[in-house]
């Protein structure tokens, strides 16, 4: 197996979500977990200072439109992650690398499943050459 | 061209509606030809010193900011701040309003009649040379070169950057303003001045050539932190993250090299972006010379397509990123 890439999982309501944390951590030994009260904290200059360094891809987990436990924080996260992915883009990077997932905390199946996807996109970049 | 006739009245204006207590921001001559400094009046005989002609690049609402922010600032003293700038400047201060960064009943806006402003970089591009004194006449600058030839060159041969679109020149619909000027007339001309919006750099070249026309930008920055400090949307003042050396791990390295300098300018951007109104400040001002304008343009267009809002142009539409109301439409 190739080297594999370093992620960085950031997901909101981490008391809810212990059986997924324990699911990607026994499944994905590449992607570390932080945890963060709500989506709406999470601060996009932070995956650009990641991303320069050797982390190859940053994924942000919230909560469903509606679902959020602050009423709004995942909508502003919506739109600042927008912008985030278009300042990537503006400066030349690849805007996938910083992806967005909104799910339950219930769901477990589908977010191992695009965690997957991910790390299959990072994987075929890392071999065509474009690697960090 | 800014016309004579705007400060004769823009002096007569000031000199009625001044009382003890005001703090005028305009323009005065700063000694070195073709360049205004801006100009801080406190008595009413210093009005006469204030001139406004066809340099006075500098965007005054900078000072805003600094003024509401500064310690100094007493919410009970009465003065207010009479602020005369251009059109594209009257949108700045539009947004600020917009951002709840200054108070609307401590300002008085005067807006003047402009048809585009010429830096001395412009006619040093022109003739190719340094000069020694320029005048307006009319429609024409007369430029005295170091061998006390004088050349006259006409002010439509000149004009580029910003001035040159006339896209930020119409003006905010915001009714709290004064103008200099005629007013109708000067409306309707921007109308039909306004040019289709030119295509983006990044939509005319491939990726890589994208990429290596931003490193070559990037590498020339010294981070002199000229573009943040002159930028009427960077209104953080001493809250800046990258100001920050005494966090346990700052979050920008002083080193400057090609990824501390990336970085720095997609904080800035990403920052700045909701509420830049393009008035091109931070690439006049940058020591280094790197066209910023590839960047702000490319921003402004997003927010516009994405969220639908133009900076600057209502005082009552809030930045979309900050302010989210139920029942909006998600993006």
């Amino acid at each position: 197996m190739a080297k594999q890439d370093l992620i960085y999982l950031f997901l909101c309501r981490a008391d809810k979500r212990k059986k997924l944390v324990e699911e990607v951590e026994k499944k994905f030994p590449n992607i570390k977990t932080i945890n963060i009260h709500c989506a709406g904290r999470f601060n996009p200059i932070l995956a650009f200072k990641l991303l320069q360094q050797k982390v190859s891809g940053i994924v942000l987990l919230g909560c469903d439109t509606g679902d959020c436990h602050y009423r709004e924080g995942n909508l502003f996260s919506e739109r600042r992650i927008c912008l985030a992915k278009e300042t990537l883009k503006g400066f030349g990077l690849d805007e996938n690398r910083l992806q967005a997932l909104w799910y339950n905390p219930k769901q477990i199946d589908p977010v191992i499943k695009s965690l997957e996807e991910f790390t299959n996109y990072l994987s075929n970049l890392a071999n065509k050459g474009d690697s960090k | 061209m800014i016309k004579e006739v705007v400060n004769q009245q823009l002096i007569s204006f000031l000199k009625q509606e001044f009382k003890p207590g005001d703090t005028i921001i305009s323009y005065k001559e700063s000694g070195t030809p073709g360049i205004m400094t801006p100009f801080f009046v406190q008595s009413k005989d210093e009005i006469e010193k204030i001139t406004i002609n066809s340099f006075c690049v500098n965007n005054l609402a900078v000072y805003l900011s600094e003024f509401f922010q500064s310690e100094y600032y007493d919410k009970t003293k009465k003065g207010r701040i009479i602020l005369s700038v251009k059109p594209c400047d009257a949108k700045s201060v539009v947004q600020m309003i917009s951002d709840a960064q200054i108070s609307i009943d401590k300002i008085l806006l005067i807006v003047l009649e402009c048809d585009g402003v010429i830096t001395p970089k412009q006619i040093k591009d022109k003739i190719q040379q340094e000069f020694v004194n320029i005048v307006t006449k009319g429609n024409n600058f007369i430029v005295t070169l170091q061998d006390k030839q004088v050349i006259s060159i006409a002010s439509e041969d000149l004009k580029n950057g910003k001035c040159k679109e006339g896209l930020l020149c119409d003006l905010p619909t915001y009714y709290d303003y004064y103008f200099i000027g005629n007013e109708k007339s000067a409306k309707a001309d921007k109308k039909s001045k306004v040019s289709p919006e030119a295509p983006l750099i990044q939509d005319c070249i491939s990726k890589e050539e994208y990429k290596m026309m931003i490193e070559n930008e990037l590498n020339k920055c010294i981070r002199c932190y000229a573009c943040r400090n002159i930028c009427p949307a960077c209104f953080c003042s001493d809250k800046c993250i990258i100001d920050k050396p005494k966090l346990a791990i700052p979050f920008l390295d002083k080193e400057v090299n090609l990824a501390n300098n990336t970085l720095f300018h997609m904080i800035r951007f990403n920052h700045v972006a909701p509420n830049c109104t393009e008035c091109g400040e931070c690439e006049r001002v940058c020591p280094q010379e790197i066209k910023l304008s590839i960047f702000y343009r490319y921003f402004n267009r997003f927010m516009k397509k994405e969220f639908g809002f133009v900076p600057g142009e209502s005082d009552l539409e809030r930045q979309k990123l900050l302010n989210y109301r139920f029942g909006e439409e998600l993006v």
